[in-house]
């Protein structure tokens, strides 16, 4: 009797060892850590925007890579507000966010970030992250621009032509994407003659026109 | 005498002459106006950069896809946008 009694109590603690392994086994997907799920194969960057401008677009593409690829954002990020793009395999990264003011657009880049799989990397974007617009204005009655030269203050030489095409007159050409700085600034007109300027300040998120008069 | 008073003048005249060429070929200097988005409320000082801000940055050699499609919204709330189109290279087309 006392021996039938002690083989059910055995049973009953198999059977219920047994059971909860089961249960166990089950729940945690086959032995993964506890967190209910396969181990994160992607991380995310989050763009908080410091800035009182609103971003229009943001474009990320691994550091390797030659193109930027299409704009991430679905909706504008609203001055103060946040944005996070998942899923992105583990490498490193640039970003480039866009504003699209009313004077020009300007862009912010966040370059050679790392992305680990499982976390997030946060980039901010403040006012001064933006670059600046230079405006030539050909004012001339009879010439056509057919070369301008940017350069830095603190450079030597003048550089390539900034223009893919010649600036004929009574129109004007917005260069793009300067980085905050004092710069010398020289067109070239159709018979030679030249036009300079120096320290020529371009801040964040401004435009500068240049109107050249011969 | 009379000779050199003449020659003198003659090489006057040209030396002036080319002088004011130079100047008319070589226009001076651009004029200058700044234009700046909001006014100069732009201008954020209270957050320094850090490794993890965005900057404005040299050319980075990466190209933009041909036609980028970006919206802008003109109003707090959302209801206002303007649509504008980018081609790389050709600046900023408005297309709605």
């Amino acid at each position: 009797m006392k021996k039938d009694f002690t083989r059910l109590i055995a049973s009953i603690l198999f059977y219920s060892f047994l059971g909860l392994g089961l249960f166990a086994l089950v729940n945690c997907g086959g032995g993964g850590g506890g967190g209910g799920g396969s181990a994160p194969t992607t991380g995310s960057l989050t763009i908080n925007n410091g800035s009182q401008a609103q971003v229009a677009g943001v474009y990320i593409s691994p550091t390797s890579t030659s193109s930027w690829g299409p704009n991430q954002l679905s909706n504008p990020i609203a001055s103060g507000g946040s944005a996070t793009i998942g899923s992105l395999p583990p490498n490193r990264y640039d970003a480039r966010a866009i504003h699209l003011g009313v004077y020009s657009f300007y862009y912010a880049y966040l370059m050679n970030f790392p992305i680990s799989a499982g976390s997030t990397y946060t980039g901010t974007i403040i006012d001064s992250s933006f670059t600046g617009t230079i405006r030539i204005i050909n004012n001339s009655s009879w010439a056509t621009l057919i070369a301008i030269y940017i350069s830095p203050a603190s450079a030597s030489s003048w550089g390539a032509n900034q223009l893919s095409s010649s600036i004929a007159h009574g129109t004007y050409r917005d260069i793009v994407d300067i980085p905050a700085g004092s710069y010398s600034v020289k067109g070239v007109w159709q018979d030679g003659g030249t036009t300079i300027s120096d320290g020529i300040v371009v801040a964040s998120m401004t435009r500068k026109d240049l109107t050249g008069n011969y | 005498m009379y000779n050199q008073i003449v020659k003198l003048i003659i090489i006057g005249f040209v030396v002036g002459l080319a002088t004011v060429t130079i100047g008319f070929a070589n226009g001076g200097g651009f004029t200058v106006e700044e234009l700046k988005e909001g006014g100069q409320q732009y201008i954020n000082t209270a957050v320094a950069p850090s490794d993890q801000s965005f900057v404005p940055t040299a050319p980075t050699g990466k190209v933009a896809d041909k036609d980028m499609t970006l919206v802008k919204e003109t109003s707090k709330d959302s209801s206002q946008v303007e649509v504008y189109s980018f081609k790389e290279g050709e600046g900023e087309q408005k297309v709605k």
